[in-house]
């Protein structure tokens, strides 16, 4: 791919964002969010199939790019989704949206130089998080790792050159935890991953949502332990 | 946030007695090398690994206190902030190249800010411990760091100063 035809997809996806970054509104209409949701997700799949090119044609600087606007994308796809799950009163789906939102902003800024002034956005977010959610109480896990692979050359991590968190070759180097055993959970203040949070509590007649201080329907699973509190961990950890 | 100054354990005679190789230049200390029953129980941070590609990427000796093809097991602690793995900082290095220790958290440094670029600025903070050998009788003090990733730059002449002592 020539410098021309680079230039020319660039304008294009920042067309697209700057279109899409108008509904990061919860005024706006939910048909025309929709719209813009399904706007970024081409957005995203072009990103993939350019990124493929770039990385035949041996263009790292512009695979990492094209990571830079797919983490752009995430971002703005996870905010317009938030703000429709807060209209569609679902808060605690509307929650993991928000959290995806600036760590996706940030992943931008990692990704590539051209996205730098992404980290405002990030601040922004957190904002939002202030004053339309009500405070949560968050979970971190430890856990013994036997072995800590490269998700870049499936090396053992820290025998290899690459570095968590940088990019390569449009994808960050991040470690992957092999033969693990838990270790603990702590509440904490500042978690890796503001999903891990205690979603609800044994309150008379069922459990309270942490979210909608709703009482619901205590959950099978939950029988039989009255005082456990119900954790979230939407990483799958 | 600052820094605070303790007295450690003495790294060689620990070391020793574990059955480790003992550290000549800059080594990584488990988080439980102090109270660790025997050297197959260390824990390493998770960052451990990072810091030993940074170093080596930078062609800074480091020391491996398990002699090969020992290997001990990582503890993840899934937090926001970026805890650092314990340093060790030897007389003898202190000696002969003084400089490393400077090229070491510059490097350090450098990644850290790098890893928390994008994220709002009351979300960067760093977590340190340096342990310094004492020229001569091979005591040891612990710096413990909290704060900004570019406070790192103001710890060489503390270390200097602890191992001079």
């Amino acid at each position: 791919m020539n410098d021309a035809a680079e230039e020319d997809h660039i304008k294009r996806f920042n067309s697209v964002i700057d279109e899409c970054q108008i509904f990061c509104s919860i005024t706006r209409d939910s048909g025309l969010q929709r719209v813009a949701c399904a706007n970024l997700e081409t957005l995203l799949n072009d990103c993939g199939d350019l990124k493929s090119e770039a990385i035949a044609s041996g263009n790292e600087d512009f695979a990492n790019l094209l990571l830079g606007f797919e983490c752009i994308a995430t971002c703005l796809l996870s905010e317009i989704k938030m703000w429709l799950l807060l209209k569609a009163e679902e808060p605690d789906a509307a929650w993991d949206r928000l959290i995806t939102a600036p760590m996706a902003a940030t992943a931008a800024v990692r990704a590539h130089n051209g996205f730098a002034h992404l980290g405002k956005y990030a601040e922004h977010l957190e904002m939002v998080e202030k004053v339309v959610f009500p405070p949560q109480v968050f979970i971190s896990s430890g856990l013994i790792v036997r072995h800590q692979e490269c998700s870049i050359c499936g090396s053992e991590y820290g025998e290899c050159e690459h570095l968590a968190g940088k990019p390569y070759w449009g994808q960050f180097c991040s470690i992957v935890a092999k033969d693990i055993e838990a270790n603990h959970v702590a509440i904490v203040e500042n978690p890796a991953d503001k999903r891990c949070r205690i979603v609800h509590y044994t309150a008379d007649g069922g459990e309270r949502n942490r979210m909608t201080w709703k009482i619901e329907p205590t959950k099978p699973g939950n029988r039989d332990d009255a005082s456990r509190p119900a954790i979230h961990d939407a990483t799958g950890k | 946030m600052g820094t605070t100054i303790t007295d450690y354990t003495n790294v060689h005679e620990r070391a020793n007695h574990l059955g480790c190789t003992i550290p000549q230049c800059i080594a990584i200390l488990p988080t439980n090398f102090v109270s660790a029953a025997t050297r197959a129980d260390f824990l390493h941070l998770s960052e451990a690994a990072t810091v030993r590609s940074l170093f080596r990427g930078h062609d800074l000796s480091m020391d491996e206190l398990l002699p090969a093809p020992e290997r001990a097991a990582y503890i993840q602690n899934n937090s926001f902030e970026w805890v650092a793995p314990t340093l060790f900082v030897s007389s003898c290095l202190m000696t002969e190249n003084p400089a490393a220790v400077n090229v070491a958290l510059n490097v350090l440094s450098a990644y850290i800010v790098e890893w928390f670029k994008g994220s709002p600025n009351t979300d960067r903070k760093v977590k340190i411990d340096i342990v310094v050998e004492k020229k001569g009788d091979w005591s040891c003090k612990k710096i413990h760091y909290d704060g900004d990733p570019s406070g790192l730059n103001e710890l060489p002449p503390i270390i200097r100063g602890l191992s001079d002592e």
